[in-house]
């Protein structure tokens, strides 16, 4: 029986069996034993949750200002399993967020972005911005009083970014407030535009490092030692699996002592004493309180322009400057402020 | 140019930070 399904398989799809093992038996370079050089494949470990979750959530979700709030609340107190599935859901997004930054760390401090991988470091600029936006539209989808303002004063901000602020306002908002249009739009961006667009990345992401190979390095401890790779099948494919189960885990944790809750509904006369976004976005509220708002618009774009083209900027840096790991320092300075304006926003 | 183990360590020590960061601001939220 088994036979006659291997070859009916091999009728069906002409793909010799030999192609399957030379795509699992990519050599791994040795230093990705150590887990934390491995933590690429947690965000995409996380986001197939978030896809299962999402789809789940998407059978009781009403995408409509008056009924968004009322379907958010029956999904988390009246359907049955509905406050597990939203929990995870809510959980995964900010794993996924810590995932992505802690990878974005990794990479920017050991250098891997250098020549010919500028490309690929763009590339996962476009997943760190796709999964902020994710987390953004999808906690003004809530439409609970807080997220409703959160999406407000987004929407707010985005119409003092020079020369195409207005036209990017009224695109985000489908008109001139945060209303029925407004959720219709965040809801297609956040289950359809963002998944599609963060999956292309993800495939063109794993096919440059594919292609590329991953960047070798070689600690003192691994001198000398003759193996200097090792298999992806089953090798390092069980150590993602540890990795995921650890994740699947803590994830449990969070959703069983941190449910998600509900704050009290939108109420577009009553602006709330104090509007916070998520903490993934409390360093660029803290920066515009700072500044005014075209300044604050201002530098947190020309921040994200740094970082996107950051490695021909360190090209730059390492002609002028050799020898001085300014990169380095510059990422720990950058690093710092980043969580300083962070913790600021949050104890204020 | 400094050295990968101390790179190493610096990671470790920002990523240490970072998730720290992350329960001050978990627990400051909780309490307003």
């Amino acid at each position: 029986m088994r036979t006659r399904i291997k070859n009916w398989l091999q009728i069906s799809v002409p793909i010799p069996g030999e192609f399957f093992t030379k795509v699992t038996s990519e050599p791994v370079p040795h230093h990705l034993k150590r887990w934390w050089f491995a933590l690429g494949g947690t965000p995409a470990y996380l986001f197939i949750i978030q896809v299962v979750t999402g789809i789940l959530l998407t059978f009781y979700y009403v995408p409509e200002p008056g009924h968004a709030y009322t379907s958010v609340q029956r999904i988390t107190y009246e359907i049955p399993f509905g406050w597990i599935i939203r929990s995870i859901h809510k959980w995964s997004a900010n794993l996924m967020i810590v995932a992505v930054i802690l990878h974005v760390m990794r990479v920017f401090f050991t250098g891997a972005y250098r020549k010919p991988r500028e490309l690929n470091w763009m590339v996962g600029c476009g997943i760190l911005a796709c999964t902020l936006f994710f987390g953004f539209t999808g906690y003004s989808l809530i439409y609970e009083q807080l997220s409703y303002w959160g999406a407000t004063v987004a929407a707010n901000i985005t119409q003092n970014v020079p020369l195409m602020g207005d036209f990017l306002a009224r695109f985000l908002r489908g008109g001139d407030s945060v209303e029925e249009n407004t959720l219709t739009r965040f809801y297609i961006f956040h289950i359809a535009l963002l998944p599609l667009a963060i999956t292309l990345l993800l495939v063109l992401h794993i096919t440059l490092i594919r292609l590329l190979g991953v960047t070798e390095f070689e600690f003192e401890e691994d001198k000398g030692k003759q193996a200097k790779h090792f298999p992806f099948f089953p090798n390092h494919f069980l150590m993602e699996m540890i990795i995921g189960m650890s994740l699947t885990l803590l994830l449990t944790f969070l959703v069983v002592f941190f449910p998600a809750r509900l704050g009290p509904p939108a109420d577009p006369f009553l602006t709330p004493e104090h509007i916070k976004p998520e903490w993934y976005f409390y360093f660029t509220f803290r920066w515009l309180k700072l500044t005014s708002l075209q300044v604050g618009v201002l530098g947190t774009g020309i921040a994200g322009m740094i970082l996107v083209f950051w490695p021909f900027i360190d090209r730059q840096l390492t002609r002028r400057f050799p020898n001085r790991d300014l990169s380095v320092w510059l990422g720990v300075i950058g690093f710092l402020t980043l969580m300083v304006l962070t913790i600021w926003e949050a104890i204020v | 140019m400094m050295s990968l183990e101390k790179k190493h360590r610096l990671i470790g020590i920002l990523a240490t930070l970072f998730v720290l960061s992350l329960l001050v601001v978990a627990w400051f939220e909780s309490h307003h």
